[in-house]
């Protein structure tokens, strides 16, 4: 695990780098597991918001920040070996080698571009080759895979990256419950495909290592069946995992001041130096829809729900039966 | 980017963060437990604030709330919103 020893005066500390999936710094963590301090980006790596307890300390003193790269504070800048990028610009400092010249491609053509003008799906760390993030994940998993073959066999290998696949599956879904209405019938799909990719990739794990099927000698299934039903789960857990990504990609979208208006069927998360105060969920008009409140003062309960109709947030504190009532 | 007003926010009912003169205040739907169709107004000094008053409605608030001794109508120009 990356750490960090920060000395201020004559007290040294040691703090933990908290990563995000894109390999953004989104956080230290001191020795205890507290989280001192939270980076807020924008997808070009402009630095939204610094918080936390030690954001003015070692929050600034930390020069490793949007996808790990080297932040520069004074030009705000990020140091990629070989040139810059500049987040305001959403482009690098300079040209690139004239080699890396790709004439068939406009992208390829702009060498100031950075990460072909798609900087959630690439990233670059030398500041001459973007790299994806989606082969990078393939290439992982295709090299972990045939090493499970050579070491277990074809089948508990298949089970294993089924079992692997319906969790991420089921991961996804409970991340997906998060989202509102749509999030709660995608989500909650999700978990029951993944569950059942899981009980199929146990299961084909036992098979290899035991020799007998138990679904196929506890439900008289045929071969023909089972394998059916055993890549249909996987394909329905792994379209379902790319779509729920994509869709909660689309959908979360986070700053201090939420408005009436956003993307339809969107969630804005609320947040301040505590971290997040309120989702605000709109509808498919891209209206306020209802907010979630997690903390504000007064003494009623948390979290708490409150509608919105005709631009207008409704005064009652609701709990989540009273929200469903009120949406269905 | 530019957020909205106290009167915009206001308006619109929401439950929401200030400040005037370097004090940070709360405006909450409801009394202290949140019941009810008033609004309360609480110093936003920790996880569920100070209870101020409650007022009947925004322009009761607006009208006869006092903050530091000066009617909230009277200093909404220099309230910020947070």
């Amino acid at each position: 695990m990356s750490t960090l020893t920060y000395t201020n005066g004559t007290t040294s500390n040691r703090y933990f780098y908290v990563r995000d999936i894109l390999l953004n710094i989104i956080g230290l963590k001191d020795v205890l597991g507290n989280l001192v301090v939270r980076y807020n980006y924008d997808a070009w790596g402009n630095i939204l918001s610094v918080t936390g307890s030690e954001a003015s300390t070692v929050g600034q003193a930390n020069p490793f920040r949007y996808k790990g790269y080297y932040y520069d504070t004074e030009t705000m800048m990020y140091y990629c070996h070989s040139r810059y990028y500049v987040p305001g610009w959403c482009r690098w400092l300079n040209a690139d080698d004239p080699n890396y010249l790709q004439y068939d491609s406009p992208k390829g053509a702009n060498l100031f571009a950075y990460c072909r003008n798609n900087p959630i799906m690439y990233f670059d760390v030398s500041g001459h080759f973007a790299t994806s993030m989606f082969l990078i994940g393939l290439a992982f998993s295709l090299l972990i895979g045939v090493l499970l073959s050579k070491a277990f066999g074809n089948q508990v290998a298949g089970g294993i990256g089924s079992t692997a696949n319906g969790a991420t599956a089921m991961y996804t879904g409970i991340c997906l419950l998060g989202f509102g209405p749509i999030g709660w019938i995608a989500g909650g799909f999700l978990i029951l495909v993944g569950t059942a990719t899981v009980a199929f990739g146990v299961n084909e794990i036992v098979a290899g290592v035991t020799g007998t099927n138990y679904i196929q000698s506890w439900t008289g299934m045929s071969d023909g069946l089972y394998n059916g039903i055993y890549i249909g789960l996987n394909t329905a857990s792994t379209i379902g995992t790319i779509t729920g990504s994509i869709y909660m990609n689309y959908a979360n979208v986070s700053g201090s001041k939420p408005g009436t208006q956003g993307k339809p069927f969107s969630r804005y998360s609320v947040i301040d130096d505590r971290g997040v105060k309120q989702f605000r969920f709109f509808d498919a008009s891209g209206n306020a829809w209802y907010d979630m409140d997690f903390r504000h003062a007064g003494t009623m309960r948390f979290p708490h729900y409150h509608g919105w109709e005709s631009g207008l947030r409704l005064n009652e504190h609701w709990s989540f039966w009273e929200l469903l009532n009120w949406l269905f | 980017m530019e957020g909205p007003t106290f009167l915009e926010l206001l308006n619109r009912n929401e439950e929401f963060v200030f400040s005037f003169e370097n004090v940070n205040y709360e405006i909450v739907m409801g009394n202290e437990r949140g019941e009810g169709h008033k609004l309360s107004l609480f110093l936003s000094d920790g996880f569920r604030g100070t209870y101020l008053e409650t007022f009947n409605d925004k322009f009761d608030l607006l009208n006869n709330g006092m903050l530091k001794g000066k009617k909230i109508k009277d200093i909404i120009k220099e309230i910020k919103v947070k």
